[in-house]
């Protein structure tokens, strides 16, 4: 993966319209951000959609960009989630019984030391202080947008139990990461 | 959902849409609000960064190579937010209501930035290091590696990071702040990423031959400050072919007797602005 910077660089060209620029962003950040995608609505079909309304939205929103907030691929993330949980929790789509092409993993993929960052360790430090139920249920969460009810299954209890465990993991998180 | 949120649902909405566990029309309201509530923008920022680097536990997948052919031609049809302007750091002058018009290094201007009605945002102590943004655009040619194989960190740092060290010397000369993005510029710091260079793989390209060259301008500037100060202060201390005469090549009147005997016995010259 590219360098931060040169990412940072690549969405400031974007944000003046350069298109040569685009494409090599889409070029070195496209296949990530369609592996992210993928996991969440689980077909080829709607995760090109999603890629398409990422992109365009990356081409249009690319000066709201601010590296000294958030990190490049941290915001262009932010956008493909967005639309694939969108587009996801969309009726038509979440009570479709169209077979998923890709099959339900839950465990994200493999990382190697080079690649954890500060932030990761830090985040994944505080997942790991909680109860393993209530880290499956995080990462369930984030890396297959599973929804509140599809949660309370997994983990075997009620929805509105489910809803109390989630508040209460999320500012545990909250307050690992900010003390 | 409540008409009124407290500051804690917002968090803890924010948490959850940045998770996924919103139902839809949850999504919706967030989706809503997020357009018109900069709070709820930034607490929604605040939970990005925080589960930001999950993404690097995802395993790419290529996706179908028509899919950039379905993309590109759209992006005519789209109107791009503009970047902010900066708050012009210099005192104003007539000349300069055109920001960003005649830098000759600044990227295309097109994106309408001198349209742009928005209220800038970023402090202004920024044009030397915006300077350094846009030119390092214009100057580091940005690789094309392919994704799975990217190159590494480095390199590609190294030669991002080498033109730096010139802006400093030539910001001070150039007239204007560049277009790019505002908020960019307060990042980039030059030391940290010139700390990468020494482990950039050796065979790498012109990064090394721009730091080399400032370092050897810098060098000759040192050395030509030095021998004009000599020749002006102490002009007799100096060997025989550095002084001024010699040097410039020109016949230069004897002084009056000096106090120490020359090293050499001839007329020596006097110091070059004494009149």
């Amino acid at each position: 993966m590219l360098s931060s910077i040169q990412l940072s660089l690549m969405l400031g060209s974007v944000a003046n319209g350069d298109a040569d620029a685009f494409e090599r962003l889409y070029l070195v950040t496209s296949a990530k951000i369609y592996g992210v995608v993928l996991r969440i609505v689980r077909r080829h079909e709607l995760a090109a959609d999603v890629m398409e309304d990422t992109y365009l939205q990356i081409w249009k929103t690319a000066s709201k960009f601010d590296p000294a907030v958030i990190s490049p691929m941290s915001f262009i993330v932010a956008i493909a989630r967005a639309r694939a949980i969108d587009l996801a929790r969309r009726p038509d789509i979440a009570a479709s019984d169209a077979e998923p092409e890709i099959d339900d993993a839950e465990d994200p993929g493999p990382l190697s030391r080079r690649e954890l960052t500060d932030d990761l360790k830090r985040l994944l430090t505080c997942i790991g202080r909680l109860d393993p139920e209530r880290q499956r249920m995080l990462l369930l969460a984030y890396y297959a947008a599973y929804s509140r009810e599809e949660l309370a299954g997994k983990l075997n209890i009620p929805v509105t139990l489910l809803r109390v465990v989630l508040r209460r993991s999320l500012y545990e998180i909250e307050q690992c990461l900010t003390s | 959902m409540p008409d009124v949120l407290s500051d804690d649902e917002l968090n803890v909405m924010a948490a959850e849409y940045v998770l996924g566990t919103l139902d839809h029309e949850e999504r919706n309201g967030a989706n809503a609000l997020r357009e018109v509530d900069p709070a709820f923008r930034a607490v929604l920022q605040v939970w990005e960064k925080r589960f930001g680097d999950l993404h690097l536990m995802v395993e790419a997948v290529a996706p179908d190579r028509a899919l950039w052919d379905r993309i590109r031609p759209k992006i005519a049809d789209i109107e791009q937010i503009p970047p902010a302007i900066p708050p012009d750091p210099r005192p104003s002058s007539p000349d300069e209501t055109n920001i960003g018009a005649d830098d000759a290094s600044v990227e295309a201007a097109d994106a309408g930035v001198a349209g742009a009605p928005d209220a800038p945002e970023s402090p202004a102590s920024t044009g030397e290091a915006e300077l350094t943004l846009a030119e390092l655009e214009a100057m580091t040619p940005v690789s094309e590696e392919p994704p799975a194989s990217a190159g590494e960190a480095s390199p590609g740092e190294a030669a991002a990071g080498e033109p730096a060290p010139e802006e400093p010397a030539r910001a001070p000369a150039e007239p204007e702040s560049p277009v790019a993005p505002v908020r960019q510029q307060e990042f980039v710091p030059p030391l940290p990423v010139l700390r990468r260079v020494p482990s950039a793989p050796p065979a790498r390209r012109t990064g090394r031959g721009w730091m080399a060259a400032s370092l050897l301008m810098t060098v000759i500037a040192l050395l030509l400050t030095g021998l004009i100060g000599a020749w002006r202060f102490f002009p007799e201390r100096l060997p025989e072919n550095l002084r001024a005469g010699t040097v410039l090549k020109l016949p230069l009147p004897v002084p009056p007797a000096q106090p120490e005997p020359p090293p050499v016995p001839r007329p020596k010259p006097p110091a070059p602005f004494d009149e």
